[in-house]
């Protein structure tokens, strides 16, 4: 009897989800499109605008630009004959590689130039635009492909809701016109790697240098994974440039599934070349039993809904320099985000910490208690005195001010202040304050990631992974490259539900009259929502983001981002955290500051913390070089209880140990930060590994050199470890 | 496509543990500029663990030596790098059998290809380790020909050493040289692959002189009992073909300013943390660094399920140490550099790759590491590059102030640590340094409270025991008048007691309890007899002698304490205190319910708790004296939980006797027995806990799969 009542309870559970299921709109397609070989017969086809003709041969693989300008002809394979390697080189000339699998198994990759697996068809889509489709015959997949052209170049695009997956294999990954932005091995050209700050990769090198790496990884991607710390890829962009020509390339749409693959000085290609790689399909590995070897991958039902697409723009002349990407980029971002409006930018800026949990126990049972690292009113001080001792009235954002302080406990902390670190009238008031003034306060909120539910937000609210599991997240345990286990792991908010969670703020900004905030989180996550379709493998993150800080941009709330990818940082006001190096990689030659090249004339801009970096001697030349303010991060108790919490990164923080530092750095550096403020750069040239010259558009050339022995350039002799002033008003 | 994902889910969820999600980091404040993290272990925060915590980099990866620096076509294999005195570095490209040198400025001075030898070159492709000596001499571990190549600056051969020839040379064995060190008395010490027996020493006529320190074999008790019996028991034969256990073999070696030899061991287990993997020796070949039950690398090891480095057990490959005796040893698990202080505490820890670096500071495989003027040159065999690390302003600073704290100057090393602490509030050594400064200056205050900060108990100990002499001296007279009124008040409230016979303890069952303390024979046959012993009264003590024990974790001196609130864990010690007491009462009832015992459990639970009143005495009284005593001082304290406990268990003996009526044979049968009991139920809780969580996965599992079932059909 009892056994019956369970299982009926049993059912009834099951049931009663399932209704829960079937009234949640899951973004789940209706139908998919049918697989079928076509009976039309490949032929070329071709279209032109009055700046350029775009022609797709009979084995849609050829994508031909000409520039009706100057002729030049720009293709999207190359010319050379494939040696005995055919297999891996097929890249070469294909338009489209497909990374296809089996359930429970990892991928294989099939090239649209390997005729024997696949068929295309051009057909003409529109006056400016070809449709190739693309047919892989054996796998029963069709991946239509549209070419469309501009008065700037053209784009390949695929609506994925498009794609036809006929049989029992099923689409992964996706790459287009991989050799459209390529550089000779060996020639004087250079790859853009978009990782962090950006780089260059020289092509001047090929003998000593066979590497094939990713290097740039995933666009949007984590700080961290298993192996090592990888400096994020902000900016969907990559190009190469040579001999006066360069191809720069956007990713316009999709840019979350994609990573960037780079190929180096591969002997075997000839070519080096930067590619976007779409991941359309999630995926998840499962480990049977114990060992590694009974691995394999679950792959979710269904493709992301959403598009991707490529814009390719062909630079000549003075333009083919990654100064013309800059420039080009430039130019994008105006037309998608609006024209530039750069908000005047103190030299100074403060990040303060506002409290980390600290675990007690009373008669042993263990509790949180929030430590207080600096209350508002601190803050105030601080940011006071600051300003008493330099002139300068400090940009301020203040982060971990919510419940739980720096421990992400809550979503947006809850939407209050604990008492312990002060109240919204308090920052009302200091915002009103520095408004005044011309400065800006600003609040941050994390409604990202939390552990525990409050204000309607529960656990399940979190994202789920492509098994259908609540996602979670771990501290990192610094020395075995692990989750740290000793706190307890977090979730993040399932996409479904971050437009709640954004309207719950800007309904408490309006109340409480908070004319700033931040959204540091959100501005540099990027993450997948199983749960729902439209959030499959990150898909349009940038949009419901854009759209969050849009939405505070309109109520004339000033929005501050930190470490800001392109769409969170081409809408913000002040970016704080801006990358200032790359990921390092073996390929990359030389370090340029092509995030801040992008957007010095958008908004204030801010390196990463003076304080937080290997030394300040290089974090000031870093701003010297990129022309942007100096920002620090500080609290006013700086416990070593703290080495016990999850924030052990915190080291270099105390105020007391920083002040003086700031102050002396601002008076140093105001000399150069006076004459370039109201500017943004114009040009940059890395003269060599060491020495680099920076032009603002106000006519300052800065000269900056990273090197350890005095070096010289157009005349000008740079000490050591300093920059020098050329230009302006005041330095001839 | 569902079925797919159903099936695909029902193997996960037969045996399927699914991948541990992606390690991330909560906050935006990475201090990062290179591909991997440095940090610092903390000690004395949590007992004997090591706390690992993010560091200012002392050193950063400045560039890389590779073929294009150095203007070369290419390099083949480099096995080993050596620094001179004057800077240059020597680099062996062991596949193309050929040596580098570079300037000290690392560009390209002049190249060595094979060894010269009356008009014929010799080559040493497969050669491992290269050594320079002061005068010029380069010496060549040759590994593959089985030789140590030992030529003059230009290359021409002086010696070719092989194999020596010696009573003291084992039988078979190879002589397969990798490691060379030499001394400024030309002694050569030669590591060879496969040696056990320390490094092989010859003079400076090439004589072998014998051998030089070894590792020790460490074995367990069992493996020590298996030999006991093979040399009692075997026969000779069987004996010769058993497995044997040997010393693992040095790995690296190198020799300070001093002429002492430091040594390195790799990877001596498979899992399991391994320690006394670095050795400064003596003169006759013994450690003298920091004993050989220290970890030098990290504080376990992660396993990550899915991972081509599925054991991530660390290696150390490579030693240098610098003039200062600062010590340099590199990990090729990790492809991580351990920088210690001459007495051999972790100043920082950086690099990575774990076998798969691609990027400046990262290796593949990282297998040579020597210092050179400051910097620290790491060499990967696979990459084929050399990385430079050059210190930091900041690194300076800490290696300068630890050099002028062990030498005593503290006042010149005080406003190096407190801009060094300005700059890292992690680094705890600036903590010390401070502290040591301040009790220089005789600021024992100060020096408390940095010591404190910096979890020195030897220090804090120190500054203590003046801060309460000052104290003490400067309120005598307060604190003797306080003792004397204590005293005289407790003396007249004793006389009025006792004029005036007056009961302090009306309660008969109070009064009952306490008796146990001065007759407890009495006291046990009462509650046995007249079953007058209280429930209640027995439970408040049991729930105070676990609030103690809490406190006594919590609130001890902090010279007595090692509490991590990170760690702590008061679950452990609910199952130390109740949970120990219930089981107890439980097994001791079963086994004398068996055996003919009259307790009944009530009164079995009833008396062990009155008999944990000398614990909790004993260790209220420790913490009390604890915050008023230093760790010397305190040594009685140890004596006096000691006795408590004899006290308590010897109340257990009088009360399981009395209680069941056992003789004393009996007792200690029925003891045991009991033990023996808790040990089965402790077994047989977690075998449920296994089997209920397991339940618990499976069934939710079930309806999960069954909701998507219904789900996607509906």
């Amino acid at each position: 009897m009892k056994l019956k009542k369970i299982i009926a309870v049993l059912l009834c559970l099951a049931s009663a989800a399932s209704l829960g299921a079937c009234g949640k709109d899951n973004g789940e397609r209706s139908e998919k499109p049918k697989f079928s070989m076509p009976e039309a017969v490949a032929s070329a086809v071709q279209v032109e605008n009055s700046a350029y003709g775009l022609s797709v041969d009979e084995t849609g693989n050829n994508i031909t630009l000409i520039s009706k300008t100057d002729g030049t002809v720009y293709s999207s394979v190359t010319g050379d004959e494939l040696g005995s390697d055919f297999e891996n080189q097929q890249i070469l000339k294909s338009a489209l590689v497909l990374d296809y699998m089996p359930q429970l198994e990892t991928y294989k990759t099939v090239f649209s130039a390997d005729s024997a697996a696949c068929t295309a068809v051009a057909e003409k889509e529109a006056e400016n635009a070809i449709r190739v489709t693309y047919y892989f015959g054996e796998l029963k997949i069709s991946i239509p492909v549209i070419y469309s052209l501009s008065e700037q170049g053209y784009s390949a695009a695929i609506d994925l809701n498009q794609i036809a997956e006929g049989g029992e294999y099923m689409v992964g990954r996706i790459s287009l016109l991989p050799l459209a932005a390529r550089a000779q091995n060996g020639g004087s050209g250079y790859l853009l790697i978009p990782s962090g700050s950006g780089g260059l990769a020289y092509m001047s090198n090929t003998e000593m240098r066979a590497v094939t790496a990713e290097v740039a990884g995933a666009v949007y991607g984590e700080a961290r994974n298993n192996l090592w710390t990888l400096e994020k890829t902000y900016l969907p962009v990559y190009g190469a440039c040579e001999q006066g020509s360069a191809m720069f390339t956007v990713i316009d749409s999709g840019a979350e599934l994609a990573a960037l693959s780079t190929n180096v000085n591969d002997q075997k290609y000839g070519s080096s070349f930067s590619y976007a790689v779409f991941t359309v399909r999630g995926s998840a590995k499962v480990t049977k039993g114990s060992t590694t070897a009974m691995e394999s991958m679950i792959y979710d039902d269904d493709i992301a809904d959403t598009s991707i697409k490529l814009n390719f723009y062909p630079l000549t002349g003075e333009k083919a320099s990654y100064t013309g990407m800059a420039e080009q980029y430039k130019g994008y971002l105006a037309s998608k985000y609006g024209a530039a409006e750069k908000q005047a930018a103190p030299l100074l800026a403060l990040k303060f910490l506002g409290g980390v949990e600290e675990k007690k126990f009373a008669f042993g049972i263990p509790y949180y208690s929030l430590f207080s690292l600096t209350s508002v009113e601190e803050a105030r001080e601080i940011t006071d005195e600051i300003a008493k001792e330099t002139g300068i009235n400090p940009l301020v954002q203040l982060v971990g001010f919510g419940d739980g302080g720096l421990e992400n406990n809550k979503i947006a902390g809850g939407y209050k202040i604990p008492s312990k670190l002060g109240s919204f009238k308090q920052i009302a008031e200091w915002q009103a304050a520095a408004e005044k003034l011309g400065a800006t306060v600003a609040l941050d909120f994390d409604i990202v990631n939390f552990k525990n539910g409050s204000n309607g937000f529960s656990k399940s609210d979190a994202a789920k992974s492509a098994v259908n599991k609540k996602q979670e997240y771990n501290y990192y345990q610094v020395a075995l490259l692990d989750a740290n286990k000793m706190f307890s792991s977090f979730y993040r908010l399932s996409r479904s539900s971050l437009d709640k969670a954004a309207e719950k703020l800007l309904k408490l900004a309006d109340k409480k009259e908070l004319n700033a905030i931040s959204l540091a989180t959100l501005d540099s996550t990027a993450y997948s929502d199983y749960g729902n379709r439209k959030y499959f493998a990150k898909a349009t993150m940038s949009e419901q983001t854009g759209a969050i800080i849009d939405s505070f941009r309109e109520k004339d709330i000033t929005v501050v981002a930190n470490a800001a990818y392109d769409y969170a940082a081409a809408r913000s006001d002040y970016i704080l955290d801006a990358p200032i190096q790359t990921s390092k990689s073996d390929i990359i030659d030389v370090e340029i500051p092509f995030y801040q090249m992008v957007f010095s004339d958008r908004a204030g801009l801010y390196n990463i913390s003076v304080n937080l970096t290997m030394d300040d001697n290089t974090a000031l030349l870093k701003a010297a070089e990129a022309g942007t303010g100096l920002s620090y991060t500080v609290c006013k108790s700086y416990s070593t209880k703290l080495i016990s919490s999850s924030q052990n990164s915190l080291y270099a923080t105390d105020y007391a140990g920083v002040k003086d530092r700031i102050i002396s750095q601002a008076e140093e550096y105001g000399k150069l930060y006076d004459q370039i403020k109201d500017s943004y750069i114009s040009s940059h040239r890395a003269i060599s590994n060491e020495l680099r010259e920076t032009v603002f558009a106000n006519g300052v050339k800065v000269y900056v050199n990273y090197g350890y022995s005095e070096l010289s350039a157009d005349g000008v002799s740079v000490p050591a470890r300093s920059y020098v002033i050329k230009g302006g008003i005041s330095n001839g | 496509m569902r079925k797919k994902k159903l099936f695909a889910a029902l193997i996960a969820a037969a045996a399927v543990m699914f991948t541990s999600a992606i390690p991330a980091l909560a906050g935006s404040f990475s201090t990062t500029q290179v591909p991997y993290e440095t940090y610092t272990y903390w000690e004395g925060v949590s007992g004997n663990l090591k706390k690992a915590v993010y560091s200012k980099p002392m050193y950063y990866a400045d560039r890389h030596i590779d073929a294009q620096s150095l203007g070369m076509e290419k390099l083949n294999e480099l096995k080993d790098i050596f620094c001179s005195e004057s800077g240059e570095t020597y680099i062996l490209d062991s596949r193309a059998s050929k040596i580098i040198v570079l300037n000290s400025d690392y560009s390209f001075k002049r190249e060595i290809s094979g060894i010269a030898d009356n008009g014929e070159q010799l080559s040493f492709t497969g050669a491992s380790g290269i050594f320079v000596g002061e005068d010029g001499l380069i010496y060549i571990a040759d590994t593959e020909n089985a030789r140590v190549l030992i030529a003059d600056s230009n290359g021409s051969l002086i010696k070719s050493l092989g194999a020596p020839e010696s009573a003291l040379i084992p039988e078979g064995f190879d002589f397969r040289p990798t490691k060379i060190a030499v001394s400024s008395m030309h002694d050569l010490y030669v590591l060879c692959d496969g040696s056990f027996y320390g490094a092989l020493v010859f003079d400076k006529y090439y004589i072998f002189k014998g051998f030089y320190g070894s590792n020790t074999v460490k074995s367990s008790i069992a493996e020590g009992l298996a030999n006991l019996w093979s040399q009692l028991f075997m026969s000779d034969n069987k004996r010769e073909n058993s497995e044997k256990s040997l010393p693992f073999q040095f790995t690296d070696l190198c020799m300070d300013r001093d002429g002492f030899i430091y040594t390195t061991t790799g990877k001596t287990e498979d899992e399991g943390e391994v320690t006394g993997q670095i050795k400064k020796l003596s003169p006759a070949g013994n450690s003298i660094l920091g004993g050989d039950s220290y970890n030098y690398v990290d504080e376990g090891y992660a396993d990550v399920k899915g991972d081509t480095v599925s054991t991530r057990v660390q290696d150390l490959l490579a030693i240098d140490v610098d003039s200062d005796g600062y010590i340099y040893a590199l990990d090729s698990t990790y492809g991580r550099v351990f920088v210690y202080s001459p007495e051999s505490r972790l100043m920082t820890a950086f690099g990575g790759g774990l076998t798969k670096g691609t990027s400046l500071g990262t290796f593949i495989s990282a297998c040579s590491i020597a210092e050179n003027n400051g910097d620290i040159l790491v060499c990967d065999s696979t990459n084929n590059n050399i990385t430079v690390f050059r210190i930091t302003e900041y690194g300076e600073s800490c290696k300068k102030a630890n050099l002028m704290t062990t030498n005593g100057d503290y006042a010149a090393a005080k406003p190096l640590w407190q801009e060094i602490h300005n700059q890292d509030a992690n680094n705890q050594m600036a903590y010390v340094g401070l502290a040591k400064a301040a009790m220089a200056e005789g600021d024992y205050q100060l020096a408390l409270e940095y010591a404190k900060d910096g979890y020195d108990r030897e220090l804090y100990d120190e500054a203590y025991s003046n801060v309460r002499k000052s104290f003490i001296s400067r309120h005598f007279t307060l604190l003797f008048l306080g003792a004397v009124a204590i005293v005289g008040l407790i003396i007249a409230a004793a006389v009025i007691i006792k004029k005036k016979n007056i009961t302090l303890i009306k309660n008969k069952q109070l009064k009952l309890m306490f008796s146990v303390i001065s007759h407890p024979v009495a006291s046990f046959d009462t509650i046995k007899e007249k079953k007058s012993g209280s429930v209640l009264l027995a439970t408040v003590l049991l729930a105070i002698y676990y609030a103690v024990a809490v406190m006594k974790s919590m609130f001890c001196g902090f010279s007595f304490s090692s509490f991590d609130s990170g760690s702590f864990n008061s679950v452990f010690v609910l199952v130390k205190t109740i949970g120990a007491v219930v089981l107890w009462s439980i097994c001791s009832w079963g086994v004398g319910a068996l055996f003919g015992g009259k307790g009944t459990i009530r009164n079995i639970y009833i008396v062990t708790c009155y008999c944990l009143m000398p614990l909790i005495f004993s260790d209220a009284v420790y913490i009390v004296a604890s915050n008023l005593l230093t760790a010397d001082e305190g040594a009685f304290l140890g004596i006096f939980t000691t006795v408590m406990l004899l006290i308590a268990a010897f109340y257990l003996i009088i009360a399981i006797i009395r209680i069941h009526d056992y003789s004393f044979g009996e007792f200690i049968i029925t003891t045991l027995l009991s033990v023996f009991g808790i040990v089965l139920i402790i077994f047989f809780v977690f075998l449920v806990a296994v089997l209920v969580q397991q339940l618990g996965g499976f069934i939710i599992t079930l309806i999960s799969e069954a909701v998507k079932v219904i789900g996607g059909k509906a």
